[in-house]
């Protein structure tokens, strides 16, 4: 198996197109975010900022007296900066990991998967080789992502990002890894039933572009109906983008609107995805780690039973249809 | 034991079309076993089977006396007496932007059991050490192939199995593999199975077995083919002024019969249960109505002729008796073209029997011998042509 997962990064990263395109979505969501996407944000949270701000400030005192000393002023790119970074991470999880599987598209279209299975008699080796595979180029890429834009931010917007602390560190390397892992899981499932390269060309597309939306990056939940809200609560990816966003603010939303009411702290965290409402209260992190597991587990198990069902349950005019190559169709 | 394996009655079908019915093989060990037949012959399915790669329809695959399931999972692993595979696909399967060494030696891994030199090995076998650290997408297809039978020889395979490998090569190229695959044979005591379009490539192999539309029409060394299924092409160049005492010393045994070369009046063919010994009955030639050559046309044209006979002996015996008015001769024995052409009607390249072979079509036309004619040397010639060598 560490064979074959070896074979695949090789090929991955040998093939420069690859990279690239794996890349994509994660790409024109940041494009996007610079372009337009943070004007139109910045304009519905900069009063509520400011608001914050003054209030701050205020409690401060007077000029020259010193009662707390209160923590630089939070702009607008301190608390949208991370927020579209967690949300970037979320995509790129996902369809770095699809891009990784489509070795196995190819592999099945060009027979290469009957030459593995005619030396290494398990599916289950042959199968795991692949989901490695797409679960280390997914965490690989994200880690890439994470420093270009986190340089990015830090060089233009001077957004100070909790580098330092390592605990924060530790569970985003925990946070990348569970995205990488599921992200393959989901890869894996949605790959099962596509044979040509065409076809996967295509699903990468759909998912690159439904990435972006489903985890609320283009647009946030926040302003979107509420039947779409519902959508993207049953999307896994929502739930790694609130704990990458989580993770990446820090407590710059707290400092942002701590002495403003509680309940604008709430909104701003409902409305950007970082917690998602349900049953009228916000999810925690373990919540949304579960969450991302289970949906996660739902979804490849409906697809996989789905196919098992259509496989082995004998329809009306199978007859000599039933003969196809059957070590292809069991990869 | 006696074959690596013993496949009886198989047949597959994809929908309503029957790719392979009712075909049964024998590989031998220690031989080159070639399946031979034009695109769509089936071939590919077949080895599908036996490689487990396709579920068979019907039929049983015995592999060293022991019986596989009629669908084989995977690959037959060395029970005791089961043959190992090695299997080299028509399409590649190795990866371009690996190299050579590295290609293998994932393969290797996939295999329990390989030792570390294994590797290192198989590319001095198929000589391929020179471009071992080139990429293998960047290699001519003749290396590639060379790659591809390296790959399927890692796991020290008893039967090697190949389908079609030399599609698509150069001839040089060809004879290289075909020499390469020879060397393996008697040197590792590699049984070897292919198929193939090339009906030249039936003169490596020990035994063919020739297929199309799904059926096995004929098997044996191609020897054995050639000289059961086909006869010499005899050509002579004669003196242009002796053409009337040509034409008389053939006159009557003309037809305009579409040259199907047929082995005896009772129409004959060929078939994978037949155990004719070889050419035409010799007791037969004696005088059961004419063997051999009596439904051929004989083709003049211009200063040539064209005829067929039976064996050599015929041929030399014609020549002595026509000797003085021959200028020049050519002796063609049959091709496995013509082995194909008589079983199938059909030439294996697909032109039907009657688009023309260089011997249809009767140009003669009966005239009244002239004195010049040798009566006796004619009766010899009639009956040479008819029945046969005397000898």
């Amino acid at each position: 198996m560490i064979a074959l997962t070896t074979r695949n990064l090789l090929l991955f990263i040998r093939n420069r197109s690859n990279v690239l395109f794996s890349l994509l979505g994660a790409l024109i969501a940041f494009l996007l975010y610079i372009v337009f996407l943070k004007q139109t944000l910045e304009g519905s949270w900069t009063d509520a900022l400011q608001a914050g701000n003054a209030v701050a400030a205020l409690a401060r005192g007077p000029a020259g007296t010193s009662a707390v000393t209160a923590a630089d002023p939070v702009t607008v790119s301190d608390l949208l900066d991370p927020w579209l970074m967690g949300g970037i991470l979320s995509i790129t999880a996902i369809t770095t990991a699809l891009a990784g599987m489509g070795q196995l598209v190819y592999d099945r279209e060009n027979g290469l998967i009957d030459d593995f299975r005619l030396a290494c008699r398990s599916t289950w080796r042959i199968q795991a080789s692949y989901l490695a595979g797409s679960a280390i180029i997914s965490v690989v890429m994200q880690l890439i992502v994470l420093v270009v834009t986190g340089t990015y931010f830090s060089v233009v917007d001077h957004v100070t990002l909790p580098w330092r602390d390592v605990a924060a560190d530790v569970q985003l390397a925990g946070i990348m890894l569970c995205s990488a892992v599921f992200g393959a899981a989901l890869a894996f499932a949605l790959t099962v039933s596509i044979t040509t390269q065409r076809a996967n060309s295509g699903l990468n597309t759909v998912v690159g572009t439904a990435a972006g939306f489903l985890s609320g990056v283009y647009v946030p939940i926040g302003a979107v109906p509420a039947g779409a809200q519902h959508v993207m609560k049953l999307w896994p990816g929502a739930y790694s983008a609130a704990l990458f966003r989580r993770l990446l603010l820090g407590d710059a939303v707290s400092r942002a609107f701590g002495r403003a009411p509680a309940s604008v702290a709430e909104r701003f965290r409902e409305d950007m995805g970082i917690g998602y409402g349900i049953g009228g209260v916000l999810t925690t992190p373990v919540q949304e780690l579960a969450l991302l597991a289970g949906i996660t587990v739902i979804i490849v198990s409906a697809i996989l039973l789905v196919r098992w069902v259509s496989r082995h349950v004998p329809m009306a005019n199978q007859g000599r249809r039933r003969s196809e190559h059957h070590l292809q169709s069991e990869s | 034991m006696s074959t690596m394996v013993r496949a009886r009655h198989l047949s597959k079908w994809y929908g309503t079309h029957e790719a392979v019915h009712d075909v049964s093989l024998d590989i031998a060990p220690g031989a080159l076993t070639a399946v031979i037949g034009p695109n769509g012959a089936g071939k590919s399915t077949t080895i599908g089977m036996l490689t487990g790669v396709v579920r068979p329809d019907g039929g049983v695959i015995e592999y060293g006396g022991t019986r596989a399931q009629p669908t084989p999972r995977a690959l037959p692993r060395s029970r005791a007496g089961a043959p190992r595979l090695g299997v080299v696909f028509q399409g590649s399967v190795l990866d371009g932007p690996l190299t050579v060494r590295e290609n293998l030696s994932i393969r290797a891994r996939l295999y329990d059991g390989v030792p570390g030199g294994r590797v290192d090995e198989v590319i001095a076998l198929v000589d391929a050490t020179d471009f071992a650290d080139q990429r293998y997408g960047s290699l001519s297809g003749g290396q590639r192939r060379r790659v591809d039978i390296a790959r399927a020889l890692i796991s020290h395979p008893t039967l090697l199995i190949l389908d079609e490998p030399t599609t698509g090569l150069d001839i040089a190229t060809r004879r290289s593999l075909w020499t390469m695959l020879d060397g393996l044979r008697r040197r590792e005591n590699l049984s070897i199975l292919l198929t193939t379009h090339y009906l030249e490539e039936a003169n490596i192999a020990q035994q063919v077995y020739l297929i199309d539309h799904g059926r096995i029409h004929a098997q044996g060394s191609a020897r054995d083919l050639i000289a059961r299924y086909t006869q010499y092409t005899l050509e002579i160049t004669f003196e242009p002024n002796r053409r009337s005492d040509i034409e008389s010393m053939v006159r009557g045994r003309v037809k305009h019969a579409p040259g199907a070369v047929r082995r005896g009046d009772d129409g004959r063919g060929g078939g994978p249960d037949d155990a004719g010994d070889g050419r035409g009955d010799e007791g037969a030639r004696g005088g059961d109505g004419g063997h051999g050559v009596s439904g051929n046309p004989v083709v003049i044209d211009g200063d040539r002729m064209h005829l067929s006979v039976p064996d050599a002996d015929a041929c030399i015996e014609l020549l002595m008796v026509m000797r003085p008015y021959v200028r020049d001769f050519r002796c063609l024995r049959g091709t496995m073209n013509d082995v194909f052409l008589t079983l199938t009607g059909r030439d294996a390249h697909g032109a039907s029997a009657s688009a023309g072979s260089a011997c249809d079509g009767a140009t003669l036309t009966s005239t009244v011998p002239t004195a010049r004619t040798d009566p006796a040397a004619a009766a010899v010639a009639d009956s040479i042509i008819t029945e046969g060598s005397r000898s």
